[in-house]
């Protein structure tokens, strides 16, 4: 008996000896580490690899709302738009089970990132409080460049999207409120005096070139034609060139106020974009 | 009875182990991952490395990972690790080899100043191989930035009899070859006769179109000046000519700086040639 309590003791000992040392190894792939780990490397903008960790983290632990959040989150900032179907999946459980406001913007967020017109957009956008819900939901008409949309949203949402977002309303007013160049007029001032057309777009150089091109070649055409009439081959030959030049002038000041209008539209498109996508 | 417990005590020593992976394990999953060129996994398994090290025993690693981003073509990533790399060595000789290889990550970068000014700082080594690898890269440092008799001298530093009379006659050839092609005179050739500063950098198609087209525009501006005023023939002159003639000898200028920097490219592997053959200090 006492032989055999010896015999258990020296196992427990020898047994303690072995288990202590190596629970007390740290393991760089536990759940606290590997987290740890993973929001470093988002932070130091290494989306890739964050990625990567976060979804271990989701393999092995499945379900956890922290890690379903920062996984999107990190889908978002690595531009990986085909993901946004199955972080929809990720998030469910998060935004209508528990109500989780954060993951609802999470994906919000996510699906103006990919400009992305989820049906269930206003579904999610529904469950926040009104000031964000106006900021999300105009968010949505910019980006996807429903622009009627957004100046209606704006004017009927007044008072709560100047409160909140001034920056984004006063955008959206600008805009609704910006001159367009019309391609007609400008085709129309570049008959009358070549060039122009151009001028009223603000392609100074240009207008001024057309110009003087076609100014010089149709003043020696009609000089050559002065000098010896219709016969003069100097005549046809600038005036042809100085024909062809007007009417490519034409074209070109009606492609001149196509492109201000759509280089305007860019701006705006582009500073609202700044505007939304710095606010996540 | 007693079976039972050495099969329950045995089991609990192994669990804590299981799927444990410690730092030095992680260091060996590394090294290895780097060994056989999976650069990516070894750069991200010695990041965690590094944020777990709190008792600051993989230092080294800095320079690991400085090695990867430069092997990967990420220069200035690789300039960011060296930097740390070289905060916290302690050993002259491998903080000598680091600072040259952030000059080697310049040198691609074409901040030829910027590692010219890191060189500088460098002190003289004892080692013949650092003293002549700080000269080697001086060398490019100084024909990176054009000036080429400061980068003869340290060339031929290294260099015997031979080899110094073969690497000065490389580049007092790059020099007459600069002389001929120099950009300003070729432009002036070009206006003086359209089309000839082309084809004296060797463009002859480009030559003969500026000269026809220019010639052309010129002859008949002549013709309509004869047949009716001076005024008309500077007028048919005034909108083509100015148009071809300025775009002539601006390619011709360009056509020149190109064909220089082309010969540059050239001559520089050619003095790598000679001090690779004629070297006559250990350069390994």
């Amino acid at each position: 008996m006492i032989l055999l309590n010896k015999k258990i003791s020296f196992t427990v000992f020898f047994a303690c000896a072995l288990i202590f040392p190596a629970s007390s190894q740290e393991n760089l792939l536990d759940y606290d580490n590997s987290l740890k780990f993973a929001r470093y490397l988002k932070s130091t903008m290494q989306y890739n690899f964050a990625m990567e960790e976060y979804e271990r983290l989701n393999f092995l632990w499945p379900g956890d709302t922290t890690i379903n959040l920062e996984l999107v989150q990190t889908y978002r900032l690595n531009n990986q738009c085909n993901r946004l179907e199955p972080s929809f999946g990720l998030l469910k459980k998060n935004i209508f089970q528990y109500h989780s406001l954060k993951s609802a913007k999470e994906y919000l967020a996510f699906s103006l990132t990919c400009k992305a017109a989820p049906e269930r957009f206003s579904d999610i956008s529904s469950l926040l409080k009104p000031p964000e819900r106006s900021f999300y939901e105009l968010s949505y008409f910019w980006v996807t460049q429903r622009y009627d949309s957004a100046f209606l949203y704006c004017r009927e949402n007044k008072d709560l999207i100047m409160a909140n977002n001034p920056d984004l309303y006063r955008l959206t007013y600008d805009f609704e409120h910006e001159k367009y160049k019309s391609p007609a007029l400008a085709v129309i001032m570049s008959a009358v005096i070549p060039g122009s057309g151009k001028a009223y777009s603000k392609r100074w150089g240009d207008a001024l070139v057309s110009f003087l091109f076609i100014g010089t070649n149709a003043y020696t055409s009609y000089r050559a034609f002065n000098k010896k009439g219709i016969k003069s081959v100097n005549g046809w030959i600038f005036g042809s060139i100085a024909f062809s030049f007007y009417s490519a002038n034409l074209w070109g000041s009606a492609r001149a106020a196509k492109t201000y209008n759509s280089q305007m539209q860019k701006r705006y498109q582009d500073n609202a974009e700044n505007i939304i996508y710095n606010s996540f | 009875m007693l079976k039972i417990l050495y099969i329950i005590l045995f089991s609990l020593c192994l669990i804590p182990t299981a799927g444990a992976q410690d730092i030095h394990q992680l260091n060996e999953f590394a090294d290895e991952q780097f060994d056989k060129g999976n650069y990516q996994l070894a750069l991200k398994e010695y990041q965690r490395i590094l944020f777990f090290d709190n008792q600051h025993e993989y230092n080294e690693l800095y320079s690991k990972i400085a090695s990867i981003h430069y092997l990967m073509s990420d220069f200035d990533n690789a300039l960011k690790y060296y930097d740390l790399a070289i905060r916290i060595e302690n050993n002259d000789s491998i903080k000598f080899e680091l600072i040259l290889n952030k000059a080697l990550c310049n040198f691609k970068l074409n901040r030829y100043l910027i590692a010219l000014n890191e060189l500088f700082d460098l002190p003289d080594h004892s080692s013949e191989y650092l003293h002549n690898k700080k000269n080697i890269y001086l060398g490019i440092c100084y024909f990176g930035l054009s000036d080429y008799d400061n980068s003869r001298e340290y060339f031929s530093e290294l260099l015997d009899s031979a080899g110094t009379k073969k690497v000065n006659n490389l580049f007092a050839d790059f020099e007459r070859f600069s002389k001929k092609f120099r950009p300003g005179k070729v432009e002036l050739m070009s206006m003086l006769l359209p089309g000839l500063g082309q084809i004296y950098t060797g463009e002859i198609f480009s030559g003969f179109n500026s000269f026809f087209l220019i010639s052309g525009v010129t002859v008949y501006a002549a013709i309509t000046a004869v047949n009716y005023t001076l005024f008309d023939g500077l007028l048919v002159l005034s909108s083509w000519f100015y148009r071809y003639y300025s775009g002539g000898f601006t390619n011709a200028r360009n056509f020149a700086v190109q064909k220089i920097e082309n010969e540059k490219t050239s001559v520089y592997s050619e003095i790598f040639t000679v001090i690779e053959k004629y070297q006559n200090k250990a350069i390994e």
